[in-house]
């Protein structure tokens, strides 16, 4: 629980998230795009928060990134054509421009935090958001019937 | 202390909007007559519920007794009574709003007990009248729909939600009207009936608004308690622009002349709306609107219009042959009465003569219907001595023309009698009006019965007569409205089916037990109830007694001159023929409408047409060229490209945040 | 000691990657992933203000769990579309779908 251990996640996060935006070879962004996910998990467990650390890394850093492989063997697709310069440029600016209008948010000086343990998430997340809750599981079963319909081959 | 039915009385009016929906959404399903058997099942439910509110009501309403013609409170009202059913609506910040409070009191539960019950019978019997019609489900339906409104319309406690169930009454009266809309007659006449009553209806609408700008208040009783406060001229003025909405609905000279022609529609729909209901809808706005009547001295012109149509329908309705249209006479004539018993004080008698009407009049109705379905005509000169061959209806007619001629002891006597006692004390020269029209009432009563029911088959003077080619008063020629066909001469009138004479039979008890209810012999129960003991007309029954004698010899009077002159020969005309044609033209009130008035509205009409044309169209169609002019400015953002789309979100995403910095 | 601020700034630095990614990238599983990457710095965020300033309720880890449902459900519909495209084109890359013009 140390500004260094912060700081090198935070390093890492950033590194392989710029490898996912840069990198020509999409099998590798795929790769990093995992990894700079399960340094976000452990992001997590620096805040104390080891379910939702341990939910993070399962989804986002192993389900997502297998998924997206797939994807990328079933489309053959290897490498990205990069954009031209212009659009570097355009993009960059924009970005640039996004983050320091959000900077004046960031002050934030409050510097205690408290841990939630899986038990506290799990209890809050069956009482303060149950809608939600469902609503969401209704979502992903939306979500899964549309995939199923809409990657479906039709027979003509 | 809780009511079970009182608690729940939403369900009133809700349960045949429901059954309305049902029939509407689902009618191919409903084959044969099951459309009828079901809504005939809603609203015995309605009628049931309507019961237990009425004897609810009767518990927890104030009692009182009468003593030597004083009235005693026995025991004040319960608590919870009136009942009433808020539901907080269109409540805008800072103003009352609309409310949709529905509030039941003693007038309130007789009423809906009267509509419930009269509605069920009358759906009963068109479960065998309308049999093989086509729409026979959207004739329900619309019935359902019709119910539905006239029960929220005597619940309402909000005269917002007053005015829009008065609305969905004429569109139902609309509707139904027209229900067998191929003929060109019906379609002429269904546009008459709602032209005529939507331009009354302005006059409840402006009337609203006004009252509500005055007093700040939908609310009936909070209209009742400031109405004492509004100024004299204002309260008149208001009062007079709801009395135009009430002649409108309840056909009083000179906007009676949609209701002749509202005979278009199927008979049951005739004994519903045009009869025992939605016509009387109009004297019941006037009793709830009393308070702000009385205020404004509005009163004696409710008085005069009610005697002067009370005396002219009934002098018209011995000119004509139609059973429908001497009943339809009949019908404005008695709601003439009500109005002149609200404006001589007697608001207890007209409300008493308006539940009393309301049952006979759909008997009568009812049994003209099932005199037409077994006669095969509606001309009363064509019927072939239908007392030979129908009993049962001719029975049960004869109960209900004793009620409309006012022989004791059926309903009619009590009521009528009670109103001309009230005007005798207030205004001789509309009580003198009054007995007139007390005798022609039972002059054409005896007129239809005995050449309908007694005399055989001719053929009929009516249909002879030049003046009658065609409809004049539907500005219709010989072409486009020709006279029906006479029944066949070998057809015999048969007795109708078993649930139309259950019907009948059922409305026949209904309207004696009212008038006996009503009636001294019962010490005038319904009035000491309905009246909270302040009606002036509970009275010692010695003080009526010569006010009876009178009534009494009077409609013998009718009686015993109509037998005199058609029992022999039923045919001969007695008058010169312009007399005849001018009454049977219905004194050209009509064609005066077409001829004249609709000309004159014709000049804004047309002005309003150009300026709609050249003036409102323009701006929409430049409304709309804007629209596509930016669009097409706009087109080349629109490059189909991802990534630029990406931009422009992110770019927006920006503008939002240094926006947010900057505040 | 960590701060919320360092939390937040993490969050802004991927929230920007991620938005140079979907406007740079050409090829629609690479823009998914972008797409991806914003919706994990949005959610970091929630994570580390709720861990900070709602320790009652912590809203926002909740928030951040349905972040990562929504993603998933985003992400599967997403390829089930890049799937659709690439049967019709041939190709997963984004200027291939201009068909879209006003």
């Amino acid at each position: 629980m140390s500004v260094l251990g912060f700081a090198i996640l935070a390093g890492l996060i950033i590194a392989g998230a710029l490898v996912v935006v840069l990198s020509e070879n999409i099998v590798h962004a795929a790769v990093a795009l995992a990894f700079t996910f399960f340094f976000v998990a452990g992001l997590y467990v620096l805040l104390g928060s080891p379910l939702l650390a341990v939910i993070q890394f399962a989804v986002n850093a192993a389900a997502i990134p297998i998924l997206t492989l797939f994807i990328i063997m079933t489309t053959q697709s290897r490498r990205i054509r990069p954009a031209s310069g212009v659009f570097y440029l355009v993009a960059g600016f924009l970005a640039l421009v996004f983050l320091v209008g959000l900077w004046g948010y960031l002050g934030a000086p409050e510097t205690a935090f408290r841990p939630l343990g899986p038990e506290g998430l799990g209890v809050r997340l069956l009482t303060v958001t149950l809608l939600p809750f469902e609503v969401a599981s209704v979502l992903l079963l939306l979500a899964m019937v549309g995939a199923v319909v809409l990657a479906r081959r039709r027979e003509e | 202390m809780s009511y079970l039915y009182a608690s729940h009385l939403y369900w009133i009016p809700l349960l045949p909007a429901l059954g309305f929906l049902v029939v509407i959404l689902l009618g191919r399903l409903f084959k044969g007559r099951s459309a009828g058997y079901f809504t005939t099942l809603v609203m015995a439910i309605v009628a049931f519920l309507a019961s237990g509110l009425l004897v609810e009501a009767l518990q927890a309403a104030p009692q009182w007794a009468v003593e030597g013609g004083e009235a005693v409170l026995v025991r004040p009202a319960l608590p919870g009574f009136p009942f009433t059913f808020d539901w907080s609506w269109l409540a805008i910040q800072g103003e009352r709003g609309v409310h949709f409070t529905l509030y039941v009191d003693q007038l309130g539960a007789i009423v809906l007990f009267m509509v419930a019950w009269a509605s069920l019978f009358i759906h009963l019997f068109s479960i065998g009248y309308m049999d093989g019609e086509e729409r026979y489900a959207t004739f329900f339906a619309y019935l359902q729909l019709f119910t539905a409104a006239m029960l929220t319309f005597v619940a309402a406690g909000d005269f917002f939600i007053a005015l829009l169930a008065w609305e969905v009454m004429g569109l139902m009266s609309y509707l139904l009207i027209g229900f067998f809309f191929k003929k060109k007659s019906a379609q002429q006449a269904m546009k008459k009936a709602f032209i005529t009553t939507k331009f009354a209806d302005l006059g409840f609408m402006v009337g609203l608004f006004w009252l509500y700008k005055e007093t700040g208040t939908f609310q009936m009783v909070e209209v009742g308690q400031a109405a004492e406060h509004l100024a004299a001229g204002v309260a008149l003025a208001i009062g007079l622009l709801f009395f135009l909405a009430a002649m409108g609905k309840s056909a009083q000279f000179p906007l009676h002349v949609w209701l002749l022609d509202a005979m278009e529609g199927p008979t049951p729909v005739s004994a519903m709306i045009h009869a025992a209901t939605m016509v009387a809808a109009g004297v019941f706005l006037m009793a709830r609107f009393y308070p702000v009547l009385e205020a404004g001295h509005a009163l004696p012109y409710l008085a005069w219009v009610g005697a002067i149509t009370a005396l002219f329908a009934a002098v018209l309705g011995a000119a004509f042959a139609d059973v429908k249209k001497i009943l339809a006479w009949s019908t404005v004539s008695q709601l003439g009465y009500m109005f002149l018993g609200l404006g001589v004080f007697g608001w207890a008698a007209a409300m008493f003569h308006l539940v009393a009407h309301a049952f006979f009049k759909a008997l009568l109705f009812l049994g003209s219907g099932s005199m037409i379905h077994g006669a095969k005509t509606q001309d009363i000169f064509e019927m072939n001595r239908l007392a030979r061959y129908m009993p049962w209806t001719y029975g049960t007619f004869l109960i209900g023309a004793a009620a409309l001629m006012g022989i004791p002891p059926f309903a009619g006597f009590w009521s009528k009698d009670l109103i001309l006692h009230m005007a005798e004390e207030h205004a001789p020269l509309l009580w003198a009006m009054g007995l007139v029209a007390a005798f022609f009432t039972a002059f054409y009563t005896t007129r239809l019965i005995v050449i309908a029911f007694h005399h055989p088959s001719y053929e009929s003077p009516w249909k002879k007569a030049p003046w009658n080619q065609g409809c004049p008063a539907l500005n219709l020629g010989p072409e486009d409205c020709p006279p029906e066909p006479p029944p066949p001469p070998d057809h015999h009138p048969h007795e109708s089916e078993p649930v139309m004479i259950t019907a009948l039979l059922g409305l026949a008890v209904f309207s004696v037990a009212v008038g006996l209810w009503g009636s001294p012999i019962f010490g005038q129960k319904l009035l000491t109830y309905l009246y909270e003991g302040a009606a002036p007309e509970i009275l010692p029954p010695a003080k009526l007694m010569g006010g009876y004698l009178l009534g009494t010899l009077i409609a013998l009077a009718g009686l015993f001159t109509a037998v005199a002159l058609y029992a022999k020969d039923p045919l001969k005309q007695r008058l010169p023929d312009p007399v005849v044609a001018a009454l049977q033209r219905r004194l050209y009130i009509d064609e005066f409408y077409y001829k004249v008035v609709a000309r004159v509205a014709q000049w804004p009409t047309d002005l309003l047409w150009i300026i709609d044309t050249y003036v409102v169209d323009f701006l929409v169609d430049l409304t709309g060229y804007a629209v596509g002019a930016f669009g097409q400015a706009l087109r080349w953002l629109n490059s189909g490209k991802v990534a630029t789309y990406a931009a422009y979100i992110v770019l927006g995403a920006i503008l939002l945040i240094l926006g947010g910095v900057r505040w | 000691m960590i701060t919320l601020g360092h939390f937040l700034a993490l969050s802004a630095v991927l929230f920007a990657i991620g938005l140079f990614g979907v406007i740079t990238r050409r090829n629609l599983i690479a823009v998914l992933m972008s797409v991806e990457i914003l919706l994990n710095a949005a959610a970091i965020a929630f994570a580390a203000t709720a861990a900070y300033k709602d320790p009652v309720f912590f809203s926002g880890q909740l928030f951040a769990l349905f972040i990562m449902v929504v993603a998933a459900a985003e992400l599967s519909i997403g390829f089930a579309i890049l799937l659709n495209v690439f049967r019709h084109t041939g190709s997963a890359a984004t200027d291939v779908v201009e068909e879209m013009r006003g």
